[in-house]
């Protein structure tokens, strides 16, 4: 089994709210913050028979829904 | 009219739409999403609103790639009418029937009250109750000028309420035929409900 972490993030061009707010929350309390932006982090585990071509499955479950194209981008760690 | 309407685990206006059908004298039947259906079976399918899987991984996304969506989709390509409501408008835009996506409320509060809404092809004002959370249509600038150049905007919230871009509340396919809004028309239309504009609002 080898395990991998998709990283989902919301778009620059897209207003994300939760980063929004968790950045007025480290300003107000006076962290010395530019930026914040909120998203997920998905580990998925894959089978060990398949081990030649993970990166295509990985892709491939990704792009059929893990992430939306329109509004985030992803990068997969442990490849 | 025969009508399916749709149930995922976390579909909370099914009973509300299938009275809203009941009372306008259509046909309503129940559809489960685990299970394919027969295209022939139905004349119009809902997709109701609620909290279809827990709103897990985005609002719909779940959802929209279980099996009973792959009948609405081919029911859809037959040019039968599909609406989406609340969820059900999320749960189509992710299973790419209508353009879009539902994002979280530039407020971060969940809206739970009435909004007036503008068709802007004929200006028509009508008043429907909201309840969402994930409410802020958003489209990048060149599908956003697709939207409005294909007569594909249905609403507009009056008053911007959530930060939908170009406050848009309903859109439709470029066909015209799948539908989807994040207003209630179903919890709209006797008297007692507060207001009628959810009556003969669809098909």
């Amino acid at each position: 089994m080898k395990t991998y972490f998709v990283r989902i993030l919301p778009r620059a061009e897209v207003l994300d709210v939760q980063g929004r707010a968790v950045y007025q929350m480290l300003k107000n309390h006076q962290h010395p913050v530019e930026k914040v932006r909120v998203g997920k982090l998905i580990e998925v585990s894959l089978n060990d028979s398949v081990s030649a071509n993970n990166q295509e499955i990985l892709k491939k479950i990704i792009q059929e829904g893990l992430y939306n194209p329109l509004v985030e981008t992803f990068e997969i760690e442990g490849l | 009219m025969k009508v399916g309407v749709i149930q995922f685990p976390g579909t909370n206006c099914d009973r509300d739409v299938f009275q809203w059908l009941t009372d306008q004298d259509h046909n309503p039947e129940f559809l489960w999403h685990q299970d394919l259906f027969d295209i022939h079976s139905v004349e119009a399918c809902v997709v109701p609103g609620g909290f279809s899987f827990g709103d897990y991984l985005r609002s719909g996304a779940l959802a929209s790639r279980s099996p009973v969506m792959k009948s609405v989709k081919e029911l859809a390509s037959f040019g039968k009418p599909v609406l989406g409501i609340c969820n059900g408008f999320q749960i189509l835009c992710e299973a790419g029937l209508l353009p879009g996506v539902l994002l979280q409320n530039e407020k971060s509060l969940f809206i739970d009250s009435w909004a007036r809404l503008k068709s802007p092809k004929n200006q028509k004002v009508i008043q429907l109750p909201v309840a969402h959370g994930d409410g802020r249509f958003w489209a990048s600038n060149d599908e956003l000028k697709k939207i409005w150049d294909q007569d594909q905007v249905l609403w507009c919230y009056e008053e911007n309420i959530n930060g939908s871009v170009d406050q848009i509340a309903g859109v439709q396919s470029k066909s015209g035929n799948v539908k989807g809004l994040m207003p209630h028309p179903e919890r709209a239309y006797l008297d007692w409900m507060g207001g009628t504009d959810g009556w003969k609002f669809w098909l």
